[in-house]
């Protein structure tokens, strides 16, 4: 066997002010032409491990380093950067902030030259980068215009006109909405097998995974506690709970089964998923229950209209139209999801409902009182809504100063404010730090604390945008169960989301907005039950629906949308 | 923004950035040197052909606000100046009144014709210097700068920190109106506080989280040029090269013919060419006499 392209021995790396190490003797050997997937919880060391394979760590991030990395012959710790660089590229998590020139084309070649190549060389890789992510026909463009899914395509031809043989991506798609994260992984695909380049790539969605990965690594608080093929390492369910880490849907339903009827082959795939299913239901192993109905709490919530828009038009300056005639009425104790991809409206729509757009025809009306006669800062008491980024609005020394803020605003005795912030802490699972200074806190927390912030204003209906976005599985259900939480004490909560898995779990109702319009709204399971017009607008019910949904001669109700509807509608042979 | 460049394909998008930087200092030195309003107006003329040949008409037909006020301040100024002067020539007497211990002794209240023109020439030349500055970052990409400031031997460190700033100043605009929505939502709101409020408490949540979301995006960049191998011992390679072509070349000799007939004309008439007294640094000897009209 040839040598291993990257040998990571015996690494250890621990951040000065970190208190435990962020990596602990890792071993990997990774040879040419895998693609290979690092998982983990937040925390677990996958951006660490980026960063030290490029040699960004220990040169420009310093810290406690023992082991070495050999990078195609070069250990790391001796080699400068820039000689690194053409062995690995590298694309990190916010796709803003990596693109640094006024153009596409300044953008690739920026790093060849800086490595003084020929003129016509660099021309020449210019045009293979674009061409092989798919980017060709906008040299000229500028950065900033591009969408999510064509910045992070834009830093994997940066990284490709370097012509390094070792592409890494540290969670690419973690920002991006369904379909930018499609674009993504097909090309990187595409590079993987067609042009042979070694792949490593840090990811949460599991089931994307599962479909192109070589080989899945799984990091717990620093050590690999894992390292196969997926259909090896997704076996192990315990090791995925234990590291927080989600499986995919298909193989969380077969663990499972397996537990009952133990099936040939364990399925990782939705095609695997498919076809080991259907064979259980030839062999007549397993069948659903005879007249078995959906056990669906109805949304129970009551008649009272909380927020209603009314044949709403938003128009941007100069003519581009965001939204087109909206009428939407939601009640008091809803919990309604909003889905849709990026530019489809659902920000700017919520952003309408808050006060901090307003109609350009048309009316929103909140709690009886239409926002054209307030200012978003009035509306705040009775509606919140949490921004995409909590680092866009903390600013205090200590959590309590920071939840404190809103109400103080709001012009309350400091009793009622300190028996708010209290409240709010406790809500969120943030009372233990309550001294603590907010941009200390881990992301999750920091996002959590954001919430705090706005529910201390105590408004009836809480808005939530994205509240997913570079959040793990289990940062995502701690930020969803708050909000739950809150749905439970009588409050319409609606969400922003691209996953697809929480909308199913969480909300009673769910709208999709494409172009600016409402094309589907009704309750959950129904929406789901349309793929055909959820493809318009780029979306897919989550994966375990896409099984429900092709099994559905078999037997299967088709409107199944978690894993627990489904474990629950299959019986097993006596 | 009003000044960012758009993209086409006219003759002045594709000049040599150096021959507009050039062009632009030109003007400033051609209208110093005029003094009477008609050869000017010439010069406004053929820039306003320039204008219409970039195509900058239609881009900035957004902001007729900003030449209303151009024209509005204009008008005043030429006023100004035909009211205050004072100097010779003929003159309509509007309301003639003297203040005591006025050190020239002419009564205030006439309108001089000479004021007038004297007044409507300094305009123009304002207008004319002022119309270039389009000319130059409208048509000219942030890349052509850059490797033009590159041609013109200024360090690669500085293009780099000049263009790297042009890219993420959006950024930070709309970072920073992203802040003041969020605070807003939670009753801060400083488009409605006095300017007191303002002052005292106003930018501290906005500004905060402005400067440390900027140190986090400056660390990522950090990462993302070292990746690219910035800075490697090796001579740099500059794809973008541009050359002098024919355009540039008829632009340049239309350039000087235009200069040789200001200069020619100046001294047919007036006897002298004078650029202006801005023309300090020229040694006593050297300086044409003092023009004042009498």
């Amino acid at each position: 066997m040839a040598e291993p392209i990257v040998t990571i021995e015996n690494l250890s790396f621990t951040y000065p002010s970190g208190e435990r190490k962020a990596l602990d003797n890792v071993n990997i050997a990774i040879n040419e032409g895998e693609f290979v997937v690092v998982m983990g919880a937040n925390g677990a060391g996958k951006t660490t491990l980026c960063l030290t394979l490029n040699g960004v760590i220990p040169s420009l991030i310093n810290g406690t380093y023992e082991g070495k990395i050999i990078i195609d012959g070069l250990q790391t710790t001796k080699t400068p950067i820039f000689n690194l660089a053409q062995k690995v590229g590298i694309t990190l998590q916010d796709p803003e902030s990596q693109l640094l020139a006024p153009s596409v084309k300044s953008e690739v070649i920026f790093g060849p030259e800086n490595l003084g190549i020929p003129r016509e060389e660099i021309l020449k890789r210019l045009a293979y980068a674009l061409k092989v992510t798919r980017l060709d026909g906008k040299e000229a463009a500028s950065p900033l215009q591009l969408s999510g899914g064509q910045k992070q395509r834009l830093a994997l031809a940066c990284a490709i006109a370097m012509q390094t043989k070792i592409l890494i991506l540290d969670e690419p798609t973690s920002q991006l909405d369904p379909i930018g994260t499609t674009e993504v992984f097909s090309v990187t695909k595409d590079l993987n097998k067609k042009f042979g380049i070694t792949v490593i790539m840090t990811e949460h969605k599991s089931e994307e995974i599962a479909d192109f990965a070589d080989r899945v690594i799984l990091l717990h608080e620093g050590k690999v506690v894992a390292d196969g093929n997926p259909h090896e390492v997704f076996q192990n369910e315990q090791l995925f709970n234990e590291s927080k880490v989600k499986l995919p849907q298909v193989s969380q339903l077969f663990h499972w089964i397996n537990k009952h009827e133990k099936a040939k082959e364990f399925p990782v795939t939705l095609e695997e998923g498919i076809s080991a299913l259907s064979k259980l239901f030839e062999e007549k192993k397993i069948h659903e229950k005879k007249g078995y109905m959906i056990n669906r709490a109805e949304s129970s919530h009551s008649d009272k209209v909380v927020l209603e828009t009314r044949e709403m038009w938003h128009t941007y300056p100069p003519d581009f139209v965001a939204l087109k005639n909206i009428s939407l009425k939601i009640y008091e104790g809803e919990f309604v999801a909003l889905i849709g991809q990026n530019g489809a409206g659902k920000t700017t729509l919520v952003k309408h409902f808050v006060g901090l757009l307003k109609p350009t025809k048309g009316n929103v009306v909140v709690l009886g009182e239409d926002t054209k006669k307030k200012t978003a800062a009035q509306l705040s008491r009775n509606i919140g809504l949490v921004l995409q980024n909590p680092d866009h609005q903390l600013f205090a020394q200590s959590a309590e100063e920071e939840v404190a803020f809103g109400p103080t605003n709001l012009g309350l005795s400091k009793e009622e404010v300190d028996k708010r912030v209290d409240e709010a802490l406790k809500l969120v699972g943030l009372e233990k730090m309550r001294k603590a200074y907010p941009f200390r806190l881990s992301f999750g927390d920091r996002r959590k604390l954001a919430v705090a912030a706005i529910y201390a204003m105590k408004p009836s209906v809480f808005i939530l945008d994205e509240p997913t976005t570079g959040q793990d599985f289990q940062g995502r259900y701690d930020i969803v169960e708050i909000a739950k939480n809150l749905n439970e004490r009588g409050n319409a909560v609606v969400m922003i989301t691209h996953d697809m898995e929480l909308v199913t779990r969480y909300s009673h109702r769910t709208i999709v907005l494409g172009n600016g319009e409402v094309i589907l709204d009704g309750p959950t399971h129904e929406v789901f039950e349309k793929p055909d017009v959820l493809q318009t607008t780029y979306l897919k019910p989550p994966q375990i629906g896409q099984l429900a949904q092709a099994l559905e001669k078999q037997g299967v109700h088709k409107d199944i949308i978690t894993v627990d509807e489904f474990k629950e509608s299959l019986s097993f042979r006596k | 923004m009003a000044i960012e460049y758009v993209a086409g394909n006219s003759p002045i998008h594709r000049l040599n950035p150096i021959t507009k930087v050039f062009f632009s200092l030109y003007i400033i030195f051609v209208t110093l040197g005029l003094r009477d309003i008609f050869s000017l107006a010439i010069v406004l003329v053929s820039i306003m052909v320039l204008w219409a040949l970039a195509g900058i008409p239609r881009l900035l037909s957004r902001f007729k606000f900003l030449f209303v006020i151009m024209l509005a301040s204009g008008a005043i100024w030429v006023a100004a100046q035909t009211l205050l002067w004072m100097f010779g020539g003929p003159y309509i007497s509007v309301f003639e009144f003297n203040i005591p211990f006025w050190p020239v002794d002419k009564p205030f209240g006439r309108i001089y014709f000479q004021g007038l023109t004297y007044g409507l020439a300094m305009v123009i030349r304002i207008v004319c210097i002022f119309s270039c500055v389009p000319l130059l970052t409208l048509t000219t990409s942030v890349p052509q700068i850059a490797v033009s400031l590159q041609k013109l031997k200024f360090p690669y460190k500085f293009n780099f920190a000049f263009s790297t700033a042009v890219r993420f100043s959006p950024l930070i605009f709309t970072t920073y109106y992203d802040i003041k929505d969020a605070q807003v939502l939670r009753a801060h709101d400083i488009d409605k506080m006095s300017y007191l409020d303002k002052v005292r408490k106003a930018f501290v949540p906005v500004v905060t989280p402005l400067f440390m979301s900027l140190l986090r995006r400056s660390d990522d960049l950090e990462i993302a040029i070292e990746s690219r191998a910035f800075g490697a011992p090796v001579k740099r390679t500059f794809v973008e090269e541009f050359r002098f072509t024919h355009v540039d070349y008829i632009f340049l000799i239309v350039m000087a013919l235009f200069a040789a007939l200001v200069i020619y004309g100046q001294i047919y008439w007036q006897g002298y060419f004078v650029p202006s007294d801005w023309m300090w640094w020229v040694p006593s000897w050297a300086k044409p006499p003092t023009f004042l009209p009498t």
